[in-house]
């Protein structure tokens, strides 16, 4: 369902969106990885992705810039001429250090806005920058990553959290219009995902803590963000736009 | 992608001996790795223990070899540190177990070994901590002095990362020289360990040789045992009596053979409340280290009448192993072990008294039974669990295992505990545990009920006459 499709993943060096980015290339896509700094990580990807069937290129590009979503748009449309899928993985870079964090009275505004740029702001401009290849076929879909801490801030992590909550709400309403022009757009809310950059020191406690209050036992790896992604992503979901699914084995239950 | 690695630890008193090396290759999924291990030939290997058996060792005082292995098990412990950045990145591929089991058992092991757990080490062994630097004062008078083996030649086996260390630091802390010979499943850990420990305290760098050969090379290991003041031995029964024939008096030979643990599930603790928490300690006994320990569980017995059954706890068990099957995956089976667990469940399928769970993938076997014996498991995530009526009827399936039963775990209210202890004891078995702590040992534990380190040394004792007529000489008696 997948095949021939072409999908952008910000920020798909590393953790999940490598891990989106391979699953996409399994199901037959042809994927741009994209990264900021890890360029032997994005190349690593773009390897796997092409040893299970499927296209890759590696884009070194800022995306919370607009010179650096014209580049990676710019590349998809000459290596493969339109772009039909959208994943918004990228963020600020975050190191989830329950002990460490700021609390409520330690926040300033710069810490909002770092977390705003990296994230809410290049889902804009990455949006800005594929709508008008999406236009022009008339379909398209965008997934959003968002967090389950909106919902259950088991560690308020203020600034991380509100950018991520203001993804829900980015994607509720650019849902409506875009639904017009038959482009859908959605948001996966994982839980704490573990292994990945910004997890590896998260510490054993909490991760048995919350395996503990997780009905399915477990807290999830990168891999299994990759099945909602993808369904989200297909026909299998055409009737399916605004929504936010939560991928924490139910910790959370909306 | 392939690495090549030296691993092993020859003395700098070894430099001259022109050594030579035997490749060890690991491959996990698409990595491979080769380690380089000293191979001495059987006259370097005398030669090795003759110029051991004197070093430095033997005159550094406790608290400073104390503070030389806590420092490099401090440095360990940082986990940005390159020596464990190493360890963790290539553990895994040489003995197959998740990173994170490697990572996590890692941080477990080390931590037994900081400076005030040493100490308890000692203290639990000797009444003085300076017992092995001078004569220490007995209460009923006389003094007596700790006198380890100079040299101690040991044989380690499995693919346990850090086990090695209990032999290695206590032969260290009695102030003897060490020549090991890994295990060919893990022959990296330990020498990588005594690298760091020479930097660490040079005075110990003439005092420790890590060495690797093919189990059972018989020529190697007498010229191994026949320097040695102690062989400390571990392995099968098959590979303990090997050894043992060629250790020659006066050297003391001191084993460590297979040994088969289990847990016990009071009726009392089955409620709906603590029947899931129990069942995750009890998966997390059998997922560490793919229960390849002696302490590790191969059977658990529990017992009827609980709100859950013995069944229903089974199926949770079972459903834990599967959460962690996801989070810790099994390390890949070797044909002979992948052969050996298909016989296993194969002879269980046929036999209509036991029920099997099992994951699609067969990465793990939960066999649930009623008939109360113990029997080895296949191991690797493989564990029986047998209903029973009420614990005293385990006392007719250890009976006859003396010889081979370590380890039990037991989840009881306290009363019960202390009953269960003192009856079962007397049936050989030698360390009593909650669930979900068998495989974690503390310092100064005493492996099959005996002492490693006071079977070590010898003590020497002034008598108190000794002193007191010894007073009548000085000089300065009136």
């Amino acid at each position: 369902m997948l095949k021939q499709k072409v999908v952008i993943v910000s920020g798909s060096s590393r953790g999940i969106g490598a891990a989106i980015a391979k699953g996409f290339a399994a199901s037959g896509a042809s994927v741009i990885v994209n990264y900021r700094h890890s360029e032997v990580a994005a190349r690593e990807v773009v390897k796997a992705c092409e040893k299970v069937g499927g296209q890759a290129i590696a884009v070194g590009a800022d995306v919370a810039t607009e010179e650096g979503v014209q580049l990676i748009v710019e590349e998809t449309m000459l290596s493969f001429g339109r772009v039909d899928i959208l994943v918004n993985n990228v963020f600020a870079p975050y190191v989830f250090d329950a002990e460490n964090r700021k609390k409520a009275w330690e926040m300033e505004w710069q810490d909002y806005k770092t977390q705003l740029d990296g994230s809410l702001k290049a889902a804009h401009l990455l949006v800005q920058g594929v709508l008008p290849s999406m236009q022009q076929f008339g379909t398209g879909s965008i997934i959003n990553i968002t967090s389950n801490l909106v919902a259950h801030p088991v560690v308020p992590y203020q600034d991380y959290t509100t950018a991520k909550a203001a993804i829900i709400g980015y994607t509720r309403s650019m849902a409506k219009d875009l639904g017009t022009v038959g482009i859908r757009m959605n948001a996966i809310a994982p839980g704490l995902v573990y292994p990945t950059e910004a997890t590896k020191h998260t510490k054993e406690v909490l991760k048995d803590e919350l395996s503990d209050a997780t009905p399915l036992g477990r807290i999830a790896g990168p891999d299994d963000v990759v099945g909602p992604v993808l369904f989200l992503a297909s026909d299998w979901s055409r009737f399916v736009t605004g929504q936010t699914i939560y991928v924490d084995g139910g910790l959370v239950m909306k | 992608m392939s690495t090549v690695e030296y691993g092993g630890y020859l003395p700098p008193k070894a430099k001259q001996m022109e050594i030579k090396k035997r490749v060890l290759s690991f491959k996990k999924g698409e990595e491979e790795l080769h380690i380089h291990m000293p191979y001495p030939a059987p006259e370097q290997i005398q030669q090795l223990g003759s110029i051991m058996k004197t070093s430095a060792v033997q005159t550094m005082d406790t608290t400073e070899i104390i503070q030389a292995v806590s420092k490099v098990i401090d440095l360990l412990l940082e986990r940005n540190h390159p020596v464990r950045i190493k360890a963790e990145m290539l553990l895994p591929i040489i003995t197959g177990y998740d990173a994170e089991i490697i990572r996590l058992g890692l941080t477990q092991s080390l931590q037994t070994f900081r400076e005030h757990e040493l100490h308890r080490w000692l203290a639990v062994n000797f009444h003085s901590l300076s017992i092995l630097d001078r004569f220490e004062p007995l209460q009923h008078g006389g003094y007596t002095k700790a006198i380890g083996p100079q040299l101690t030649a040991h044989v380690w086996a499995g693919n346990v990362p850090g086990l090695p260390l209990w032999s290695l630091i206590a032969s260290l802390l009695v102030k003897g020289s060490v020549i090991g010979k890994v295990s060919s499943a893990e022959p990296f850990f330990i020498g990588l360990f005594c690298e760091i420990l020479a930097e660490v305290e040079p005075r110990l760098a003439n005092a420790m040789a890590i060495v690797s050969w093919q189990g059972g090379d018989s020529e190697r290991e007498s010229a191994l045992f026949t320097g040695a003041d102690a062989v400390i031995g571990y392995g099968t029964n098959k590979t303990i009596t090997m050894l043992q024939q060629q250790v020659t008096p006066p050297a003391h030979f001191i084993s460590f053979g297979n040994k088969l643990s289990f847990g016990l599930v009071h009726h009392q603790v089955l409620d709906r409340q603590k029947d899931e928490a129990l069942a995750k300690q009890a998966a997390l006994d059998i997922i560490r280290y793919d229960q390849q320990g002696c302490f590790s569980p191969h059977t658990f017995f529990v017992e009827k009448g609980g709100k859950t059954s013995p069944k229903q706890w089974a199926a949770l068990l079972a459903r834990k192993l599967q959460v962690y099957e996801e989070r810790h995956p099994l390390r890949k089976l070797s044909i002979e072990e992948a052969g050996e667990r298909a016989e296993w469940r194969n002879k269980k399928e046929w036999q209509e008294s036991w029920q099997l769970f099992s994951s699609s993938k067969g990465s793990w076997i939960v066999a649930y039974g009623k008939e109360a014996s113990i029997e080895p498991s296949p191991l690797s995530r493989v564990v029986h669990v047998i209903e029973i009526d009420n614990w005293q009827d385990m006392k007719e399936a250890v009976r006859d295992k003396r010889a081979v039963v370590q380890t039990m775990g037991i989840a009881a209210p306290v009363e019960e505990l202390f009953k269960i202890s003192t009856r079962l004891s007397a049936f050989g078995i030698t360390r009593i545990t909650s669930i979900g702590r068998m495989t974690k040992l503390h310092a100064g534990w005493h492996q099959d009920g005996r002492s490693l380190m006071r079977e070590l040394v010898q003590l020497v004792d002034i008598d108190p006459s000794a002193v007191s007529e010894a007073d009548a000489f000085n000089s300065y008696t009136d």
